[in-house]
């Protein structure tokens, strides 16, 4: 089967993840896999040994001498690419609800089979009522939709004003497999009622509420105690946080970069903290309740419906300070129960997520073509 | 000044300008082109303030391809320039949406103050940005906020103390005197929410969710939406969606106090604020408030007094305010002359005067 993948995003991101594996997976399957990436450079670079026939698209678009081109061409490689070449199915990856719409417009224009994917929704973006209308055609005439998050799930049908019977929830694939590897990752030790506790986002406050957890720990209460705070990510506000942390004078407050190999960061660390203001459903939440350890989450996107409030972690009502603060104060009280909420959680993940969310994202797709297009 | 639109925002400046106009002082606008101006702009005019209009840079591939080649001074700047004016005051809608004139004024040295009419923690600058507006607004002879959320988180995100940042107080058009009768409520409550028809600013979707629970569809009630916007649509199907019988669009309304002499509360269920200009006009009007602690809400609005403060702008939480509030409904007269106590304490009877004085004693 020859399927055509779309991704908008301009950086990667856990958002990359789930449509990248599945079509490596399914070209492994033996399937006629096209990536189309907007960007070059090392991130997509695997792609074409596992052969995936990838296409990164112009970089000039945003420039004028790009405009002319594209202006004097007409469509550009890729649109011609995807009208002459005519996959069964076109998937569209978007990390928010509304970035990929151009491309769905012109498949319903050429006749393509597509389906969108959305890695996550907020409240803040809501569509004016022209875009919200162009949205409703666009997704209902997707063969599927598939979010990370009911909740975001259920906020697109509110934004568009009606229901998506073609709408599927689908996980994230997490990088900490095998799972029998993780059994052998420890509690980090505790002595002297010391404790590390690690912030795993992007360093994108708007998004993460790195801010959130800052002013959280400017409280008198929190200065007392033997806390680190580990931030791991990088991102385009990591200056702006150090200075927050310092103008807010906190101490044992570290920036540690990216860290590739997540049990890495979970050897050393007894809770997660994630005071999103928006969300999917994040894939540091899934990775860190596989590796066994509790978090506090705001609830936003899918961190409520994953994370089970007083039994695998604490979840603040709302991603302001006050709530963030109450949420960690319960989870302070009960930090010698840290370890079985852990437990818990990893219990938990096993029940409620897929092993393999690739093969079944893999199933979806292929589903979505009728047996007799399949020649 | 730059403007979605004419709104709320661009009452204090223009407003200040005729006065200043009036009391003798040269004065120009520089306004962004829109296919209908407000009737504000040709009462500027008529007064005798020169008019600029501001046309969106024609966006065609050749003429933009010409400036770039020509390296031409865009012809409002050119115009500011040889206006040479002792203060140039920089109107925004939000925060940074005025970074190029201030850049520009701190350029070719004009003084300049700056104001920030909304500011929200749904945007951050990057490191670049926030070290920019850090300078610009630095340099500013005066910053003008409408909350101190506003300016306390705008330190927060250029990591910069802003010791020329002042909070001042948005024109009204409610008059001072006395406040219109309370309304009858013998058949039901009449709630108003007074607000753009923009959800991800103004949350009514929150406030339309809320109403959809089923204790709220046996109470005698009428939730009335106020306001224009871009998603008056998609607000019509979800109030259809929920099924509630209760809410009416009413559209734009232009006699603030005649909504007051109709309604007993007023429900802002905002995600981002300044300070909404609803809630001080709802107060003056010795009106109760529903409102969420964004912006300057609960600066102004006391929990528990003057109305009820929801912890933060999610369903929970406004679910949860409402249903107190309703608890109260009895009191709400009461609460309404308490919020009016309360802003005549707060707000001056004259914001325009008052900043008018501020703008000369800085220039």
């Amino acid at each position: 089967m020859k399927i055509f993948f779309i991704t908008s995003a301009y950086r990667w991101g856990g958002s990359e993840e789930l449509w990248s594996q599945a079509a490596v997976r399914l070209a492994h399957e033996g399937h006629c896999i096209t990536a189309c990436v907007g960007y070059p450079g090392e991130d997509f670079a695997y792609l074409p040994a596992q052969n995936v026939r990838l296409l990164v698209r112009d970089q000039r678009p945003y420039s004028w001498t790009g405009k002319i081109l594209n202006k004097l061409r007409g469509r550009s490689p890729e649109e011609k690419e995807l009208a002459t070449n005519t996959p069964q199915l076109v998937v569209i990856s978007q990390g928010g609800i509304g970035d990929g719409l151009d491309w769905m417009s012109l498949c319903r224009q050429i006749n393509l089979r597509f389906t969108a994917i959305i890695q996550c929704n907020t409240e803040a973006w809501w569509p004016r009522d022209e875009r919200a209308h162009e949205m409703a055609e666009s997704y209902r005439a997707a063969q599927r939709v598939f979010c990370v998050a009911r909740h975001n799930l259920e906020l697109l049908q509110w934004q568009i004003g009606e229901s998506l019977g073609n709408a599927a929830v689908v996980w994230n694939p997490s990088k900490v497999f095998p799972v029998d590897q993780l059994d052998k990752l420890g509690w980090p030790e505790e002595k002297n009622d010391d404790w590390s506790l690690a912030c795993v986002a992007r360093l994108d406050p708007a998004a993460k509420g790195q801010d959130i957890l800052l002013h959280t720990l400017s409280h008198p209460e929190w200065k007392n105690r033997k806390v680190d705070i580990n931030f791991y990510g990088t991102g385009y506000s990591e200056r702006t946080l150090r200075r927050m942390a310092e103008s807010l004078r906190l101490k044992r407050i570290f920036f540690r970069g990216h860290v590739p190999n997540v049990e890495r960061i979970w050897e050393k660390n007894h809770l997660l903290l994630l005071p999103s203001r928006y969300e999917g459903t994040p894939l540091a939440l899934i990775e860190a309740m596989w590796c066994g350890r509790p978090a506090v989450a705001t609830d936003v996107g899918g961190n409520g419906e994953l994370c089970v409030d007083g039994l695998t972690g604490f979840v603040a009502a709302a991603p302001s300070v006050r709530d963030f603060a109450q949420a960690m104060e319960r989870a302070w009280e009960r930090r010698h129960e840290w370890r079985i909420m852990g437990q818990t959680a990893r219990r938990h993940a096993e029940r409620n997520i897929p092993h393999d969310p690739i093969s079944e994202f893999c199933q979806h797709l292929l589903n979505c073509v009728p047996s007799d297009a399949n020649a | 000044m730059s403007a979605y639109s004419w709104g709320g925002s661009e009452e204090l400046w223009s407003q200040a300008a005729l006065r200043l106009r009036s009391q003798g002082h040269e004065v120009a606008a520089s306004v962004e082109w829109w296919p209908q101006p407000s009737p504000i702009l040709g009462e500027l005019a008529a007064r005798g303030i020169q008019l600029r209009f501001r046309k969106p840079a024609a966006t065609g591939l050749f003429s933009r391809a010409r400036r770039r080649l020509l390296k031409a001074e865009p012809p409002d700047r050119k115009w500011l320039r040889t206006l040479n004016p002792d203060l140039v005051v920089i109107s925004q809608g939000g925060s940074r949406d005025g970074l190029e004139w201030m850049r520009f004024c701190l350029e070719k040295d004009l003084p300049y103050v700056v104001i920030a009419q909304c500011n929200a923690d749904f945007w951050w600058p990057t490191d670049d940005q926030a070290h920019v507006m850090a300078e610009a607004y630095g340099a500013a002879r005066k910053v003008y906020f409408v909350s101190r959320h506003n300016l306390k988180l705008l330190e927060h995100q250029i990591t910069a103390t802003l010791n020329n940042a002042v909070v001042v107080a948005n024109p009204f058009k409610v008059g001072t005197g006395l406040p219109p009768v309370w309304p009858s409520q013998h058949d039901r409550w009449h709630l108003a929410c007074v607000a753009r028809l923009e959800p991800a600013a103004k949350g009514q979707d929150l406030l339309l969710q809320a109403l959809a629970n089923s204790r709220w569809q046996g109470r005698p009630f009428e939730l009335g939406f106020y306001g224009s916007g871009p998603s008056r649509r998609s607000l019509e199907k979800l109030a259809e969606r929920v099924g509630n019988q209760k809410i009416r669009f009413h559209g734009q309304v232009a006699d603030v106090r005649g909504i007051w002499g109709k309604n007993h509360l007023l429900i802002l269920a905002s995600r981002w604020e300044g300070l909404p200009l609803a809630l001080v006009e709802a107060m003056w009007c010795a009106r109760p408030c529903v409102v969420t602690d964004v912006g300057g809400n609960a600066e102004l609005c006391v929990d528990g007094q003057t109305g009820f403060v929801a912890r933060a702008a999610s369903l929970g939480l406004l679910e949860e305010t409402l249903e107190m509030a309703w608890d109260h409904r009895h009191e709400w007269e009461n609460m309404g002359r308490t919020a009016r106590k309360r802003v005549e304490e707060v707000i001056p009877k004259d914001p325009v005067g008052t900043f008018c004085d501020e703008l000369l004693g800085v220039a």
